[in-house]
């Protein structure tokens, strides 16, 4: 028996699937086993009901299918990622190319039960899926935490700034701090419009950005000299990052855009 | 269609049209003008330069005149040559006629003399007949149908798929509601593969709009308000058809659709004097404003306004606490 959920933000759109679906159970053992109105609330969803099938809208509104996709993938056990879209503008062949299944909208019964019936070879994989968001240029708009074993969005909106550690990259928003596996350069890469790098192994977003102290170079008691050089400021953060001598033309080029 | 019935290619005329007053005139003007200035050139005093321009005129009248006549005569009965052929042929006669003047007026030099006119008159031929055939190009009915058809509203894919699977998710549970639907899924389709010049009364596009936001809402349930304000107006206003419709659709394309909550949107109408304003006002999502493809809604829809009623409508557009404003005015169209 596949475990199928619906992810869509029109309430039409979710019924609709509801009925088709109804309709294919004749030939493929299924039951619907949750709907969500939007992709957060579809990946919340995913996590307390572990379907073995999402059937995932491509346009929403507050997170789009895509990286609702990216999101599941990096579960352990994913399901299986069908993506169910009215007509879409450029990633259909992104698609085709990566081997992910697609429906379009208005969906066939037959058709469903096919790719229903491919899931299982269809499942979607991180690789995959990051080699799609990547060929469309989706940018995403949270970033996934595993935090104790437990999956937690992070909003791009909201991190201040992100800093690699030894093994991590720390990242930081007002309120906390989190640790994430993925590197800097690929964060730097997919996020370059919203922050700017200050340092080796530091990003700051533009919008946190208060301004820039400089700090006097000083000799301490062991009689070493250290440089001056920048600080910057962040709002509602009270922790200031060094600013590399090498980064400081770029970074002031930023600020003043 | 109809549409194809006027696209059926008519042979090309490229030959200037020698009977047309424009015509005559331009090419009067500059042959007058073309002499005066050589005219001056050559002389020594006023007299002189009368004289000179008397002279030239003496062989380039009739040339021209001639020239003329048998361009206008060539132009109805060769449109069936190639239109390269035409091209000569409408370079060839003034060339001609203009060799065959000078020789007939013996003018000074005699064969040499007749040649140069011949090189002279084939040049300025040529010159007017490319400047007569861009003109012509610019001005047809054609290019004209063109830029209204790329102005002409069209259904966005993502709405219609949309729309119909919502038919599709009610057709079992509330055929009434599904049937509602699918009427006013064609009235829209009728409206945008109609000329969109096309005047309609007010209150047809007034209700034109309103089943459409009914679409939307079956679509987007509850996320989607829309606040009806429709005023006093004359009641034989008449309007582009599809003129609100579109600017409806931006406002949901970019308020609702795109907004995770519920977004209500103002829609209204009201007339002052001559003057129809139309107002129509859209949430957008804080912080990151989309405004570029509205920009391409709205540069379609001032397109169409400027072609129908060139500087007497306007559209006006302002961010204002996290809300897209548009405001339209242009004058009531009171044709009976």
């Amino acid at each position: 028996m596949l475990n199928v959920m619906i992810v869509d933000d029109e309430p039409p759109a979710r019924a609709r699937l509801g009925q088709v679906l109804r309709d294919c159970s004749e030939q493929v053992s299924l039951q619907v086993i949750g709907e969500a109105e939007g992709g957060i609330r579809g990946l919340e969803e995913a996590d307390r009901l572990r379907p073995d099938v999402v059937l995932l809208d491509v346009n929403m509104p507050d997170m789009n299918g895509i990286e609702v996709a990216r999101h599941l993938a990096q579960r352990q056990n994913p399901p299986a990622v069908i993506f169910v879209t009215a007509y879409d503008e450029h990633a259909l062949e992104a698609f085709e190319v990566q081997a992910l299944d697609y429906l379009m909208k208005p969906v066939r019964a037959e058709r469903l039960v096919a790719a229903l019936a491919r899931a299982e070879r269809f499942r979607t994989n991180e690789p995959r899926i990051e080699e799609l968001a990547k060929t469309i240029g989706a940018v995403r708009s949270h970033l996934t935490v595993s935090e104790r074993g437990r999956m937690i969005l992070v909003a791009v909106e909201e991190i201040v700034y992100l800093r690699a550690e030894l093994k991590y990259v720390t990242i930081k928003t007002q309120t906390r701090e989190y640790l994430t596996e993925e590197s800097l350069t690929s964060l730097e890469a997919e996020f370059g419009d919203r922050f700017v790098r200050i340092h080796r192994n530091a990003l700051v977003s533009r919008s946190a950005i208060l301004g820039f102290q400089r700090v006097r170079g000083s000799v301490d008691d062991d009689g070493e000299a250290s440089e001056g050089h920048w600080e910057v400021l962040l709002k509602d953060v009270a922790e200031r990052l060094p600013i590399s001598r090498r980064q400081w033309p770029t970074v002031k080029a930023a600020a003043k855009v | 269609m109809a549409r194809e019935e006027t696209a059926v290619p008519t042979p090309r005329r490229v030959i200037p049209d020698g009977c047309n007053m424009g015509v005559l005139l331009r090419v009067i003007g500059t042959v007058v003008a073309l002499a005066a200035v050589a005219a001056v050139a050559d002389s020594t005093s006023a007299g002189d330069a009368l004289k000179g321009l008397l002279r030239t005129m003496s062989f380039a009248a009739p040339t021209t005149l001639a020239t003329l006549m048998l361009w206008c005569a060539a132009r109805r009965s060769l449109p069936v040559l190639g239109v390269p052929l035409q091209r000569l042929i409408a370079w060839l006669i003034p060339a001609v006629l203009a060799f065959l003047v000078a020789l007939g007026f013996g003018a000074p030099g005699g064969a040499w003399s007749a040649l140069a006119h011949f090189g002279a008159a084939f040049a300025l031929g040529a010159g007017f007949q490319h400047y007569s055939e861009l003109r012509e190009r610019a001005f047809s009915p054609a290019v004209v149908e063109a830029k209204y058809q790329a102005l002409q509203s069209r259904i966005r894919p993502h709405f219609l798929f949309n729309s119909l699977n919502a038919v599709l998710s009610v057709i079992r549970t509330e055929p009434a509601k599904a049937e509602r639907m699918l009427e006013s899924i064609a009235e829209l389709f009728r409206a945008v593969m109609a000329d969109t010049r096309r005047l309609v009364p007010l209150e047809q596009e007034i209700e034109l709009c309103r089943n459409y936001v009914e679409i939307e809402q079956t679509r987007l349930g509850n996320r989607l308000a829309v606040d009806w304000q429709i005023g006093a107006y004359h009641p034989r206003a008449k309007v582009p058809q599809l003129l609100l419709q579109p600017v409806i659709e931006n406002a949901i394309r970019y308020g609702a659709e795109k907004l995770a909550g519920s977004a209500d949107i103002v829609v209204r109408v009201r007339q002052h004097g001559f003057v129809l304003e139309i107002f129509v006002s859209n949430p957008i999502a804080p912080g990151r404003p989309e405004r570029e493809g509205n920009q391409i809604g709205l540069a379609n829809i001032r397109g169409r306004l400027a072609l129908i009623y060139d500087l007497e409508a306007k559209v006006e557009t302002l961010v204002r606490r996290d809300r897209f404003e548009l405001t339209m005015t242009l004058p009531v169209e009171r044709r009976t």
